[in-house]
Parts: structure tokens; C-alpha cells; sequence
């Protein structure tokens, strides 16, 4: 079991796949900073796939600042990451993607969208319309 | 180095051929699929590969060797289990483990002992009396123990219940060895395949219909549903694209040369008339589904739909 | 690992695979070899049909060590190990060489039972064993071509009617030494030519089909069809000694004209054998020679024995019941038809006597205590005394006899055997009297059969044989239980010492 969602499908690049919930899980926090991330060994047995991938999608994280790697420990989340708004919202770019195409093809207008978007959010979270604040 | 260079590889069963000027290169620390249709060649390839037969024509070098002079040496190196090996039927486990880990040097007796408890196989049993499933469980850990520098599988998975299939996956990627080997794997089950393989080939008729890395396949191969109007004229079919199917005012088909430009560019005109235009990605299973049934090479191109 | 290391990792494993054909193989040799040397039953009981197993169990205990890696199959369990193809050849050919050598063992064993000499145990025995080894690599090349033990069975039945076929058909009129020589060479180029394709198979480890039929063939007929492979086995247990072919004087007695002219005619012989000495006339002749330069020749009948009662020359014995030593006179009965009787006596005045005389010698072959139950072994047979009744002064003897005879060469014309086993005869000593009295066989039926490899046979004789015929002479001495307590069974051979022409002449006279 991985200490973040991921489910793979089939069709696309499983690396992408895993780099995409990895960077997901961090940003949004599901993954607190300092936790231990999986290791290569970890990752290819949860998920099935080839251990060079593993290595690629661990490298590709480090890479971009969302791991660390400390020797003794292992890899880890870095800390004092936070993602901005613009790469939370571009995190929700796939699920705006299908929303819009989709009302899109049942004939429906941009207000609809955003009608129903704004009743369902009410429903579940209340009059609360707020944010998180941005550090940045 | 590449793992495997096999170039213009020809064998013929009588007046059967069964592999037709292949050339197939598999980068090392790559697994490899190879997968196709019943006939077309894969365990002939893979049984020339480890020099079990010989080619009248072309080359196959593996690890550097010509297949067709393999010593003993470089057998110690690579790993082979096949659908139809037999192991000694009255030998137990420990025996057969016994018998083996002297031929290698590389033999890791701690590997071997942690792949038997990963696929619960007691030492005491006659391999004659082990499942299917089991018995490839044992014929695998002969394979992986001595730590191989190239792992070729042909049909590991016929016939093996899914849990066991599972096991037999974890199993392989538990004995990856830091150093890096490369995998042959060559199977019809291409859902157990789909997610482990970074390279893709697809054997058929004894020719290689394509060979390229996993991801790159992916990325070219995309469905496309198109909800035509009723009233537009008959769609303007490009003669590449795979699987078109027709049901009232859907159409779909897979595009084989699928780039993001290319789809927004070319599709719209196309289907003018379109009502709505839908692209997706294809699993490998529908790519290879389509291709068999279609036979035709789609190497990739840059041609212009 | 090390070639060497290999091949003993292989054969170790070999011989645990195939453990249960290899002890039924071990069990059959043991059983067959002490059955054929009779440990436990006094004399040798020719092994028989279990004799006959030996070598197809071998060869089945081959095949199966073969087919546990066999060559030729893409599926098999070594190819794909890093095992050198020429250490596996060798693991087989190494549990092969085993197999033929505890048959061999055993053979040996049984021919020194019967105190075969160690030279001729070893000459005998390399034919054996190279004739074994034979159909040991046959049997391989078929296990290697085969795809299982079922198909193998099969190839070994019809190379093997194939054998009988061609052993049915052939007729090669060879001089013996050539056909021996040729024997030898030929075994010698089927065991390169299989062993040749066994390790090409190893090698290549991938024939197609047709090509596999052709190598069965091939080896079938090189090695079941060839030439007989007994010429160049066994070479006899026993030899001829130089010869020494006067058995005696021969003097043909004048003819009486008168005598001619009435009954049956006969010329006296006058035989004057020395001492053990016993002599045979063949290809007779008697030549008239008539007035005035011309002659008549007429031919006698076949073979005629001229000495009956021959004894041996043992030294400070005397033979009771022994007709004396001679000279005797044996009549030559001589076919005349009317005219050429007529003929004779009005004008014959010499005639001429020519023919072939063969000549034996007694030897004593063995000599026994006089006890119902002992045996004795000596030069490849043995003497088994089973009982002893004396009746008044009559001697009656159950014997038992096992002698181990050379094969006979196929298809050649049997050579002057230098001892008939058959022929044997018995006597009766007592040394301490300086007595000896011979024996008459009265009745005796015989069996044959293998000992554990091919090669040599046993033969096994029953006899009764009795005091009973004979007169006895004479004498103080009486045939009773203190005399036989002190006696010995003597075993005694006819040694062929050769033969030479005889030329005799004598007058016919008395006009």
C-alpha cells in the first residue's frame, strides 16, 4: 500500500501517471512534508511496474523539488514546498477539462457550468465559499 | 551495448517460415514484450535466441555473443523459462536447486530462498507433483536466482490463474538486480504486460510489424469517437487509421500516427460536420487487438493524415 | 565449472535418475552371474532366457540416461544451462562404459568359476565388451534421435528384426581369419561412426526429422546388419597343440585271394595305437593293382574308428577291464560289386591302401574325489559328482558337466574343434592301488545357453555313467566300497594332435 492514491490505467505512460498523483499528493498535502516517500523497490511492487521506471518517476520528483533525498534516511518529501494557486488549479485541469467538454456536448451553456458548480459546492461545503490562503 | 541485435533472421520448419529477415533490437535494461498473434514466431525466435535452434540465415546476437555459438559460459548469464520446459520431474525443489547453483557462479542461494517463500514452494516437493501454476513458480526461481543478465520468457503466463500470474510479477521484480538486466517476456496476455514492459514489439507472420519503446506507442496510438451529423456526407476515411467501426451516428477508429498537432489540426477537417469530436488514449491491448486484425506494419510516421 | 567437474555433476545426477533401471540391471548381472557360475548350485545352469535380458536392460538403462538430456529435443532441461554439451556427451558415455563394465565383471567372475585361463578370460571378455558397447552407442544414437522412450522402444524392435532379416539372408564366404579380421575393424569404425554422431548431436542440438530417420538407419545397419560381429569375439577357450599326429603303426595285413572270393570282402589292418593314443581313418582308398599295369581303386566307406577302446597313459596304472593294449586287427570292409570282385582274384597282386588318419590323444582334463557333491573346475569346465551306487562290482555315476565352449562363428565352416566337449569320457583311480578302471556312458542329455555377455556359451551335460559292460580282468582286485573310498573321478579329453596321409601297401597272394 502507497502512502498516496494512485490507481493506473491503461493508455497512458504509467511514469506520467505516477509522477502526475505523486506531484498531486505533495502539493495538495495528502503527502506531508518530511514523510518517507516509497522506495524504488516499494513503488515497483505496489504498482507493478519496472523498477528503471520507479527510479525515473523518483528522479523526476527530486528533480523538480517536490523529494529530497537524505542519505541514512532515503527519500522524503521536501519540505517548505507549498504549492501556489496557479499549480492547484492547474492540478484540477484534467477534471475542468472533462466538466467543460462534456457540458459542451450536452448543449449547455457556460452559466450552467458554473450554476451547477456553485449549487453542488453549497451542498457539500456550506455558504463557506473561502480558500485556502495563498502564501504566495 | 544492446541486449539483443538480431538482424535478417530467417527459419523455415520444411516450407513453413517461420521467421522472415527479422531485425529486432532490445536496448539492455529494458523488459521487452514481444507479443502477436499464435504462429507468428515468438517461441521460434525466442528458442533461437538462447541457441536451442539454428538459423540457416541472418544473425542473432545476445549479450554480445552469437546466439549459435553460446558456450556454457554465457549461459550462466541468461535466463530461460518457456511454457514447455520440463524440469526433472523426480527431483525435489532442493535437489533441483542443489543440482543448478553449481553451473553458476553468480547463483545468490538468498534470492533463491526468498523467492521460495514469495511463491510458497516447499523444498520437499517432487517437481513432478507441482500445479502448473507451482511449477512455473519453480522453473521461474531456476531462472532468477542466479541473477541473469538477460531473463527471456516465453508464455510465462498460459494456463496460470491470475493470483498466481501476480505472484510470478512480483516475484520478477523483487530479483531486479541494482546492476540492471534486461527482460524478454513475450506473451499473448498483453493486460499482465500492459503496465511492466517499457518497450513494445509486436511479432506477426514472422515479421516485425513494430519495435519501439512503450511510452512512444502510447503516445501515437489514439482513439477517436466522432458523432457525426445525420445528414453529413459519407467521412473521409484515411486508409492507416485501425479498428473503424461505424454505428449510427458514431464513428470511431484508431489513428496510429496521432500527434496533439495533428489531431487538432487535420481531425476538424476532416469532419466538418462533426458534432463532436472525442480522442482518447488506447490501451495496448486495443493497439495490438487492432493491429492483428489489420496485419499491416504501421511503423511511425510523419506522413500527413 | 571445469569440464571434469561438469561431467561428475551429470553422471551423479544420472545415475540418481535413473537409479531403479540401474539396480534392476545390477540385480539381473548379479543374478545371471552367479547363476552361470554355479556357486550355489555346484555346476553352472546355463542362464538362459535371463541371460539374454542383459544386454537389452543395459541398453534400456542407456537409453533412459540419454533421453534425461537428450539432444535433439528444444524443450529439454540442460539446454538452456550452462552445461558444455561435449560434459553432458561424455556424463552418457561415462554411465554407458559403466553399465558394460559390470556386465563385464561379471562375466569375468563367471568364467573364472570355471578356471578359464586369465589371458583367454581377457580376450574373450574385450570382444564381449566391445560388442557391448556397440549396441550400448546404438542404443544411445536411437535414445538421442527418439522423442521418448515409446519411440525408442520401437527403433531398437525393428533394427533388431532388421538383424534377423539380414542374419537370414547374408551368406559371406569369408577364410575365417580374414572374416575375423574384417569383424574387428568393422566394430571398431560402428563404435567411431555412432560416437561421432552422438557428440555431432550434442552439438548441434537441433536435426530436423528427415535427417534423424537417415541416422537411425545408418547406425542399424552399421551396427545390427554388419558382418557378424561374433568373428570377431572369443577365440576358443582351448588350442590345439602343436601336433603330434602319429598315433601309431599301421600295417596292412596280405590279402588271402580265396578269402576275397567268398562273402563280404575285407583287407586286415594291423593298428598298433600308442599308449592314450587313438587314431580315425577317413577318404580310405584301396587301389588293385592288376596285370599287366592297370589298377582298380575303390573307395571305402567314411570314417572309420580304429582304435575302440583307448585308455589314457597315466603312469603306474594299471587298467582293469582295459582290453590290453593292442595290436589289433581291424577289418576294412571293402565295397566290391560282382565284377570287380572277379576281377581281384583272377588278376589282382598288389593292392594299395591310402587314406587320411586322424589322430586324439587321452588327456586328463580334471580329477574329482569320489564324493557324491564335490566339483572341480579346470580350464573352462566343470565336474560335478551328484551320486554314486555300486551294485556288486558295478559302478554307476550321476555326473554333471559345464563347459564353456567359443562361440561359433556364424557362417563358417566349424574349424577342427581341439576338444569335443561331447566327447568326454570318464574313468575311475585309485592311486593308491595303482588301479583305474574306465567308464561307459549310458545315457546323457545336454542343454546350452549364455553366460552373462555374449560370447562364450556353457554347455551342460548330464551323464550316467557305469562300470557295467566291461569285463573285468582277472585279477586280486574287486571294485568295493574300500576301493572306491580311496578312488577319484577322472575326467579325460580327446586332444586332436592333427592328421597325416597314410599310404599302405600289400600283396595279394595265396594263388
Amino acid at each position: 500500500m502507497l502512502p498516496f492514491s494512485v490507481s493506473l490505467t491503461a493508455g497512458e505512460s504509467p511514469y506520467r501517471q505516477i509522477v502526475y498523483a505523486a506531484t498531486r499528493a505533495v502539493l495538495s498535502g495528502e503527502l506531508s512534508p518530511g514523510a518517507p516517500f516509497p522506495s524504488v523497490r516499494e513503488l515497483s511492487q505496489a504498482l507493478r511496474i519496472n523498477p528503471n521506471t520507479a527510479q525515473k518517476v523518483i528522479a523526476e520528483l527530486v528533480r523538480e523539488g517536490l523529494l529530497e533525498v537524505r542519505p541514512g534516511i532515503g527519500t522524503i518529501v521536501k519540505s517548505g514546498r507549498r504549492a501556489s494557486a496557479s499549480e492547484r488549479r492547474r492540478l484540477l485541469s484534467r477534471e475542468v477539462e472533462q466538466l467543460v467538454v462534456e457540458a459542451k456536448r450536452l448543449g449547455l451553456a457556460r452559466d450552467d457550468v458554473t450554476n451547477a458548480v456553485e449549487a453542488r459546492w453549497n451542498e457539500l461545503f456550506g455558504d463557506d465559499a473561502g480558500s485556502r490562503r495563498s502564501v504566495r | 551495448m544492446n541486449a539483443v541485435d538480431v538482424q535478417g533472421l530467417t527459419y523455415r520448419y520444411g516450407q513453413t517460415v517461420a521467421l522472415d529477415h527479422l531485425d529486432l533490437v532490445i536496448p539492455a535494461g529494458s523488459i521487452y514484450a514481444l507479443l502477436g498473434p499464435n504462429g507468428s514466431g515468438k517461441t521460434t525466435l525466442l528458442q533461437l535466441l538462447t541457441g536451442l535452434r539454428r538459423a540457416r540465415q541472418g544473425r542473432a546476437t545476445v549479450l554480445g555473443v552469437d546466439s549459435s555459438a553460446l558456450s556454457h559460459r554465457d549461459r550462466a548469464r541468461i535466463g530461460y523459462v518457456a511454457e514447455g520446459q520440463s524440469l526433472p520431474r523426480w527431483m525435489r525443489l532442493e535437489q533441483l536447486e542443489a543440482y543448478l547453483a553449481p553451473l553458476y557462479p553468480t547463483w545468490d542461494r538468498t534470492l533463491a530462498a526468498e523467492l521460495r517463500a514469495r511463491f510458497g514452494l516447499k523444498a520437499d516437493r517432487k517437481v513432478g507433483a507441482l500445479s502448473r501454476g507451482d511449477h512455473m513458480k519453480a522453473a521461474l526461481l531456476c531462472a532468477l536466482a542466479p541473477r541473469p543478465q538477460l531473463l527471456i520468457m516465453d508464455e510465462p503466463f498460459t494456463g496460470i490463474d491470475v493470483a498466481v500470474r501476480d505472484d510470478l510479477v512480483r516475484g520478477l521484480l523483487a530479483s531486479a538486480g541494482s546492476e540492471g538486466w534486461t527482460v524478454l517476456v513475450c506473451s499473448h496476455d498483453v493486460e499482465e504486460v500492459e503496465l511492466l514492459a517499457d518497450h513494445v514489439g509486436f511479432l506477426s507472420a514472422g515479421r516485425l510489424l513494430l519495435s519501439e519503446p512503450a511510452d512512444d506507442l502510447r503516445q501515437r496510438f489514439r482513439r477517436v469517437t466522432v458523432l457525426l451529423e445525420d445528414s453529413s456526407a459519407p467521412p473521409d476515411l484515411a486508409p492507416e487509421w485501425l479498428a473503424v467501426d461505424r454505428a449510427g451516428q458514431l464513428l470511431s477508429f484508431i489513428m496510429p500516427n496521432a500527434s496533439d498537432d495533428l489531431v487538432a489540426r487535420t481531425l476538424p477537417q476532416r469532419f466538418p460536420d462533426a458534432r463532436h469530436i472525442d480522442v482518447s488514449a488506447t490501451s495496448l491491448r486495443d493497439v495490438f487487438i487492432a493491429m492483428a486484425r489489420s496485419g499491416a506494419a504501421t511503423r511511425p510516421t510523419g506522413a500527413v493524415a | 565449472m571445469t569440464f571434469l567437474a561438469q561431467v561428475r555433476h551429470v553422471v551423479a545426477k544420472d545415475l540418481r535418475e535413473a537409479r531403479w533401471f540401474l539396480a534392476a540391471y545390477a540385480a539381473l548381472v548379479v543374478g545371471v552371474t552367479v547363476h552361470a557360475a554355479g556357486w550355489f548350485s555346484g555346476t553352472g545352469i546355463a542362464g538362459g532366457l535371463w541371460s539374454l535380458l542383459v544386454m537389452p536392460v543395459g541398453m534400456f538403462a542407456a537409453a533412459s540416461v540419454v533421453q534425461a538430456d537428450p539432444p535433439l529435443r528444444s524443450t529439454a532441461f540442460w539446454m538452456s544451462r550452462p552445461l558444455a554439451s561435449s560434459a553432458v556427451l561424455a556424463a552418457k558415455l561415462v554411465v554407458a562404459l559403466a553399465i558394460v563394465s559390470l556386465g563385464v565383471a561379471g562375466q569375468v567372475l563367471a568364467l573364472a568359476a570355471y578356471d578359464v585361463p586369465m589371458r583367454e578370460i581377457l580376450g574373450s571378455v574385450g570382444g564381449s565388451a566391445l560388442m557391448f558397447m556397440t549396441w550400448m552407442l546404438a542404443a544411445s544414437v536411437f535414445a538421442a534421435v527418439a522423442a521418448d522412450l515409446r519411440t525408442f522402444t520401437l527403433l531398437l524392435l525393428a533394427a533388431l528384426v532388421l538383424a534377423v532379416v539380414a542374419s537370414a539372408i547374408e551368406r559371406i564366404d569369408v577364410a575365417p581369419a580374414l572374416a575375423a579380421g574384417i569383424g574387428r575393424l568393422w566394430t571398431v569404425m560402428a563404435v567411431g561412426v555412432a560416437t561421432t554422431i552422438l557428440a555431432w548431436a550434442y552439438r548441434r542440438r537441433d536435426i530436423a526429422l528427415p535427417l534423424r530417420v537417415v541416422v537411425a538407419a545408418l547406425v542399424a545397419l552399421l551396427i545390427f546388419v554388419g558382418p557378424p560381429i561374433a568373428a570377431a569375439g572369443a577365440e576358443g577357450v582351448k588350442r590345439a597343440p602343436a601336433a603330434d599326429h602319429v598315433g601309431g603303426r599301421l600295417q596292412l595285413l596280405p590279402i588271402d585271394r580265396r578269402h576275397l572270393a567268398t562273402g563280404v570282402s575285407h583287407a586286415m589292418l594291423q593298428v598298433d595305437p600308442r599308449p592314450g593314443y587313438s587314431m580315425r581313418l577317413g577318404n580310405a582308398r584301396m587301389t588293385f593293382h592288376l596285370h599287366g599295369g592297370a589298377s582298380m581303386t575303390i573307395g571305402l566307406d567314411d570314417a572309420m574308428a580304429l582304435t575302440q577302446f583307448g585308455v589314457p597313459d597315466i603312469a603306474g596304472v594299471q587298467w582293469l577291464a582295459d582290453v590290453g593294449s593292442g595290436p589289433w586287427s581291424y577289418g576294412l570292409e571293402i565295397p566290391m560289386t560282382a565284377e570287380q570282385r572277379a576281377l581281384v582274384v583272377r588278376s589282382a597282386d598288389s593292392v594299395t591302401l591310402e587314406g587320411r588318419v586322424t589322430t586324439t590323444v587321452a588327456s586328463v582334463a580334471a580329477v574329482v574325489p569320489l564324493r557324491p557333491g564335490n566339483a572341480s573346475a579346470s580350464r573352462g569346465r566343470r565336474f560335478f559328482i551328484d551320486g554314486v551306487t555300486r551294485e556288486g562290482d558295478q559302478v554307476t555315476l550321476d555326473l554333471m558337466s559345464a563347459a564353456v565352449v567359443r562361440p561359433e562363428p556364424v557362417r563358417r565352416a566349424r574349424s577342427t574343434a581341439s576338444y569335443d566337449p561331447f566327447a568326454t569320457r570318464y574313468a575311475l583311480l585309485n592311486r593308491s592301488r595303482g588301479e583305474a578302471i574306465a567308464l561307459t556312458r549310458m545315457s546323457g542329455h545336454g542343454s546350452g545357453g549364455g553366460l552373462v555377455l555374449p560370447g562364450p556359451t556353457l554347455e551342460v551335460h548330464h551323464y550316467q555313467v557305469s562300470t557295467a559292460p566291461r569285463m573285468p580282468r582277472a585279477s586280486a582286485s574287486v571294485i568295493d566300497d574300500r576301493w572306491l573310498a580311496d578312488a577319484e573321478l577322472v575326467a579325460i579329453d580327446w586332444i586332436s594332435r592333427g592328421a597325416h596321409q597314410v599310404r599302405l601297401t600289400a600283396v595279394v597272394g595265396a594263388r
